[in-house]
């Protein structure tokens, strides 16, 4: 990985940092402040590769994989209490034991709690009103100005003073490092089911979908694959054993082994290696996941999966081909976002696709948590 | 009135966006407070904008005036929120009540405002589909005044508050711009602004329209009515339901002093007068779920003692169920001149304790209390009966709303679930924050409001070490809690 050879998007990594807890985060952020050096935080480096390339002349890598305490696992009050450092899968391990999971289905075994928060992903398993964000109760998480801070709580309700949680997470650790983090559990269904449908074409298979959750299936999961003679339409189902084996009669379609499942997480990750072309996600209403993966057909791009409950297309489309489909994303007033892409062509662009109007709000913000540019500068949306 | 005021009142009237601008003191007198009447505040004015440039041009006078503004959606608020500081114009959105689209397909809908919550439902009932956030004010209160609390209702436990809800905000900032939050489809670029204005409780700018999740009806719903000996085994029940996996979709309690409140009152219910506790349990899903969920509850009741466990046969009976829930402050308003509808949340395996130590504590004080909780999630509401004229029950009041907090904070809670900070909790935020937790939030505010000109001195304590206090965020008549 890029981060291995010294270099983040060819901006040279100066340091690696490894503080072994919150306090020692925020002694080096306010150290680095001071030296003006510039930081990335780093989890389990799995999403890395995401932002803009960063404008600061070299950085500092701060490693937050020590901060594994606590692993507080809470059933009866279906919470769990856990350090940014903590993989996802160890969590979830944790959970599984007192009969709980977590909403952050993490493929990669190194992905961390933290950086999943700050990174914010979507998957197949995203349900259109179950984001992350609304899994999180409280954060603490250590500022550019050396405080270590708490906001939200410990209980699963709660409008104590200005929702920061939610503005943490997914600002891609600009704003501040999130060092521990509390979230919510929820019962591990009695029973899963994985459905496949093979059907002629992508198109079929987005109309497919679609038919599905207006049967009412509410899906833990639904995603589109491109197939070897057309398409294939994945579909989870999760609940109680009868519930669940109600809805998958909905579904329709053969039953099949989690490994199906998996890949369509694997293709929305996009390849943890270097590749020719670009990742792209396009995004819009769920009614815009068929015009979207027409777009990036007339692109020349591949799709990799595609998302219809969110709205959501991923695909690899080649480095000359991007201006192109942004121009149209813009017209259709979808989100476009370059995921990965070489340093050279991620240089050139705003990967987070033109700035919402908002931009000169999120700039102050960002002046005011960060006014020194310590956290990822430039790395962000409108170059923040 | 001075007369610098009196032009501003002249100003507001010349804009012909403005449907009406009131300004005689009679008419202030009904803007004094929202739903908590303990604090109270004198506005100059109270602007009926129905259009977003309407919203523009009230703010801009207002800012060349140097006249703090102040949005207000129904008044139902029970943190003080929309309680005008005193000489400042009060924006309120009632008139801006249209429904401006609905989505079927992607199941959304554009809103102004002032559109009161239940009426959006009654809008897309037809469609099949409803929206989520239900407030046992849901038919008075607004849309605007929902995302300004994050508000949350029964339902809450399982689709979760306001906020998860809310696609997008149109957003009058305070210096009269006019700005998107978030995106109509939910994939936001940058930083979740959205988010962080949902529960900023009307200090951060104006809502003149919200896309908003529609979601769609169950296909069955299933109501039980469980009543107990005894509040502990009623928690008791709720702590073995979750724990047995049951996602209820409510999971609502009221104790014995609610009961027969709400059964001498028009909302009465049939809830049994000999139970300590009662249980309202609604379940959804499929059909098959439903039913093997229905079986499942009520052998945990039974197992937790109950004295009886009823099931809704039809609408008409599940709505008696509910109404009895839903009245409930209604009920206990009845009985004093003045209600302190008090809200915090704790842990909820904790809640047996804290409503015992809460109840005693009012009556060292001699004090009423009745209590109604989301126990799901640990959100509970100690009602207060008093009467403002007794200035030593007064004081008791505020005393005891102090206590509550105390309570629940050292028992792992927080100061609110869902009724916001606003003026009544401010000075408690220490509580919970230090100074340093705080900051983060005045830097929110200062992006988006530098020139504190919205909803002036509401949910932000000043720091600490000010000794010096800012004299915008005086100006309210206010109980000291
Ligand atoms: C709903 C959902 C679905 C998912 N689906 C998939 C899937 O389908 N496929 C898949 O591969 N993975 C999936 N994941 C897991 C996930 O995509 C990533 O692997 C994870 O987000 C990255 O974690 P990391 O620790 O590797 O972060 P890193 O790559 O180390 O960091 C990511 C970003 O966050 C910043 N950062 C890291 N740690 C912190 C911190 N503590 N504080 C502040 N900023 C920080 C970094 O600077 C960087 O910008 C899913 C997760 C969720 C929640
Ligand atoms: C009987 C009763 C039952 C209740 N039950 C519940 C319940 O179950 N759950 C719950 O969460 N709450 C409940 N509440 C509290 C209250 O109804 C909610 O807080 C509601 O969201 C307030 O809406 P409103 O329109 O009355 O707003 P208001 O009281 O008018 O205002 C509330 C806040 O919103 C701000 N505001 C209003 N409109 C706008 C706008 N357009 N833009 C920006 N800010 C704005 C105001 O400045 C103020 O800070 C209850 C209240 C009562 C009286």
């Amino acid at each position: 990985m890029e981060a291995e050879q010294g270099s983040l998007d060819h901006v040279p990594i100066r340091a690696t940092w490894s503080p072994s807890d919150a306090s020692e985060v925020a002694a080096m952020l306010d150290k680095a402040r001071g030296d003006g050096l510039a930081v990335v935080p780093a989890g389990g480096r799995t999403k890395l590769h995401w932002g803009n390339r960063s404008d600061a002349e070299c950085v500092a890598l701060l490693d937050l994989s020590r901060l594994r305490d606590p692993l507080d696992v809470q059933g009866d009050e279906g919470i769990a209490i856990v350090g940014a450092g903590v993989p996802v899968r160890e969590l979830e391990r944790a959970a599984r034991a007192v009969g709980k999971r977590t909403r952050l289905p993490a493929l990669w075994d190194a992905a961390t709690v933290g950086g999943t928060i700050a990174a914010d992903p979507v998957g197949p398993a995203t349900r259109p009103h179950q984001r992350l964000r609304d899994e999180l109760l409280g954060l603490e998480v250590a500022l550019a100005n050396g405080e270590l801070t708490r906001s939200g709580g410990q209980v699963v309700k709660n409008v104590t003073g200005f929702d920061l949680v939610r503005l943490y997470c997914g600002s891609l650790g600009t704003l501040g490092v999130i060092t521990r983090v509390t979230l919510r559990l929820w019962p591990l269904p009695e029973l899963r089911v994985v459905r496949l449908r093979e059907v002629a074409s992508v198109d079929t298979a987005i109309q497919t979908a679609h038919a599905i959750v207006a049967r009412g299936v509410d899906p833990a999961g639904l995603a589109v694959l491109p197939g070897p003679s057309g398409a294939r339409v994945v579909c989870a189902v999760e609940g109680s054993r009868v519930d669940a084996e109600e809805r998958a009669v909905r579904v329709a379609g053969e039953t099949v082994g989690e490994d199906v499942w998996t890949e369509a997480e694997r293709q929305v990750s996009g390849s943890q290696e270097p590749v020719d072309g670009c990742d792209v996600r396009v995004s819009g209403r769920a009614s815009d996941t068929l015009p979207i993966a027409r777009a990036v057909a007339d692109a020349g791009g591949g799709l990799r999966v595609a998302l219809p409950a969110l709205g959501t297309v991923f695909a690899r489309v080649a480095a000359d081909a991007l201006d192109a489909l942004e121009a149209r994303a813009v017209r259709e007033r979808w989100a476009f976002f370059v995921e990965r892409a070489a340093p050279e062509v991620k240089s050139a662009r705003d990967v987070f696709g033109p700035p919402p109007d908002a931009l000169p709000l999120m700039r102050r913000l960002k002046a005011l948590f960060d006014p020194e540019r310590v956290l990822s500068p430039g790395r962000f949306v409108g170059g923040i | 009135m001075d007369p610098r005021t009196g032009e501003l009142v002249d100003r507001l009237r010349e804009l012909p966006s403005v449907e009406d601008v009131l300004a005689g003191a009679s008419e202030m007198f009904v803007y004094e407070s929202d739903g908590l009447t303990l604090t109270r505040g004198r506005a100059a004015a109270v602007a009926f904008p129905s259009t977003t440039r309407a919203v523009c041009e009230i703010v801009r006078a207002c800012n060349e005036f140097g006249v703090p503004f102040v949005p207000r959606g129904a008044g139902t608020g029970l943190s003080g929120g929309a309680t005008p500081v005193d000489g400042c114009v009060v924006i309120e959105c009632a008139r801006m009540d249209q429904v401006l689209s609905i989505d079927a397909v992607n199941r959304t809908a554009t809103v102004q405002p002032g559109l009161v919550n239940a009426h959006l439902t009654d809008a897309v009932s037809g469609l099949g589909l409803h929206y989520a956030p239900d407030p046992s004010s849901q038919t008075a209160c607004t849309i605007g005044g929902n995302v300004a609390e994050n508000s949350g209702g029964p339902h809450t436990l399982k689709y979760g508050t306001t906020s998860p809800h809310v696609l997008s905000l149109e957003v009058v900032l305070p210096d009269a711009s006019v700005v998107q939050l978030g995106r109509r489809d939910a994939h936001a670029v940058g930083y979740d602004l959205r988010g962080v204005f949902v529960g900023s409780e009307g200090t951060l700018g104006i809502v003149t329209a919200a896309t908003v999740r529609l979601m769609p009806d169950p296909e069955t719903v299933c109501t039980l009515l469980a009543s107990f000996p005894s509040l502990v085994s009623a928690c008791e029940a709720v702590s073995t339901i979750i724990a047995a996996g049951i996602v209820a979709s409510a999971l609502e309690l009221l104790d014995d002093k609610t009961i027969d409140a709400v059964e001498a009152s028009v909302f009465a219910a049939g809830y049994p007068r000999n139970a300590r506790a009662v249980l309202l349990v609604e379940l959804d899903g499929t059909d098959a779920a439903v039913q093997a969920e229905r079986a499942r509850v009520r052998t945990v009741c039974q197992s937790h003692g109950a004295i009886e466990v009823r099931v809704a046969r039809d609408e008409q009976e599940r709505e008696a169920f509910w109404r009895g829930r839903k009245g409930a402050f209604g009920a206990m308003g009845r009985r004093a001149p003045d209600l302190y509808v008090h809200d915090a949340v704790v842990p909820r395996t904790r809640l047996p304790e804290v409503v015992e130590a809460i109840t005693r504590a009012a009556e060292e004080r001699n004090l009423r209390i009745a209590n109604v909780f989301h126990a799901g999630d640990g959100n509970l509401h100690p009602n207060l009966s008093f009467d403002r004229r007794d200035a030593d029950e007064l004081a008791r009041i505020v005393d005891m709303g102090e206590e509550i907090l105390r309570i629940c904070i050292e028992a792992g809670g927080v100061l609110s679930g869902e009724h916001g900070i606003g003026l009544e909790k401010r000075d408690y935020m220490h509580m919970l924050y230090t100074d340093e937790d705080l900051e983060p939030m005045r830097w929110v505010h200062e992006a988006f409001d530098p020139a504190d000109a919205c909803n002036p001195g509401k949910v932000i304590p000043q720091p600490r070490a000010c000794t010096e206090s800012n004299p915008r965020h005086r100006g309210y008549e206010k109980v000291t809690f």
